[in-house]
């Protein structure tokens, strides 16, 4: 199921990349597109950052256990927006809206081909993992910020000597 | 434009006082060295984002550093806090143009005490007429 969260994360950040090359983050010294999966960071990075997507899995579970092999992952997808500082945060709002436009069209078309990146390339493994529509949570504003999470459920076949 | 009225007074060279202070008493009472092991700049390749690549560390040494022990009487892990003033950290920052100190040294990996490795919990910073002059590290076992 590794495959599975690794060919997920790449998905989305490669449209991220296409559909808003300009929004990146900067974590540990590099910048990069602006989506990361918590559990790949360093425990000690920084706090989190407005203005990008951040990545979290949950539970496994069999969708027709006995019948079928395929299995379901909960996801959920955390970003906030404080707005432009020099117009006293006021936009916050407009960006959220920006954010959760960019996420639309990064889930869209929800598939892809799955790949092992376990051994440091792209070994294609003639499969492919869907997902369900987004489901977005109403936005909570906290401390000056507007944040929102955004649930889907991955759906993937595990391969025989996959991790 | 800075605001006349709300301004806090300042007296040129007035933050060094506490600087001087601080030095002084790491220099009378810090007889010990501590590191700090920070990880190399990412290089945010495809394989550090998907957690494969483990990041190269390096051990900065801090010196003088005033150790003490912070546990309460009853807890199961040592806490300690560790007293470091800008003479102290100011080769290393200088060395990886470090802008604010205090994110720095919560954001490390570890505190190398002797042969102990703590974990950095948190990190307080003592300023004076805008400048800081002193780092309480508070870490465990």
């Amino acid at each position: 199921m590794q495959a599975t969260k690794d060919t997920f994360y790449t998905t989305l950040r490669d449209r991220l990349v296409q559909i808003d090359p300009n929004r990146t983050i900067t974590i540990d010294g590099a910048t990069r597109p602006a989506i990361a999966v918590v559990e790949n960071e360093p425990p000690t990075s920084l706090p989190r950052q407005n203005d990008a997507f951040y990545l979290e899995w949950g539970g496994i579970r069999p969708v027709h256990p006995g019948t079928s092999t395929l299995a379901a992952m909960d996801c959920a997808i955390n970003y906030t927006s404080a707005g432009q500082s020099d117009s006293g945060g006021v936009g916050r709002g407009r960006d959220l809206a920006s954010l959760d436009a960019d996420l639309l069209s990064m889930c869209a078309p929800p598939q892809a081909h799955k790949y092992d990146y376990s051994g440091g390339t792209a070994v294609d493994l003639g499969s492919y993992i869907f997902w369900s529509g987004a489901e977005f949570k109403p936005a909570k504003v906290d401390a000056g910020q507007v944040g929102r999470q955004v649930l889907l459920t991955v759906f993937f076949y595990p391969e025989v000597n996959q991790q | 434009m800075e605001n006349p009225h709300f301004s806090a007074p300042q007296i040129d060279g007035q933050q060094y006082r506490a600087q001087r202070m601080a030095d002084s008493m790491m220099r009378t009472l810090g007889a010990c060295e501590v590191s700090l092991r920070i990880a190399e700049p990412s290089s945010g390749d495809t394989n550090s984002q998907l957690g494969l690549t483990t990041p190269t560390v390096e051990d900065v040494p801090l010196s003088p550093a005033l150790v003490r022990v912070a546990s309460a009487p009853h807890e199961i892990k040592t806490r300690y806090e560790v007293q470091l003033s800008t003479a102290s950290v100011q080769q290393a920052v200088s060395m990886y143009h470090v802008d604010d100190v205090g994110t720095w040294l919560l954001t490390a990996l570890a505190l190398i005490y002797g042969d102990k490795v703590l974990h950095i919990d948190s990190v307080l910073v003592d300023q004076s007429a805008g400048a800081d002059y002193l780092y309480h590290i508070l870490a465990s076992e």
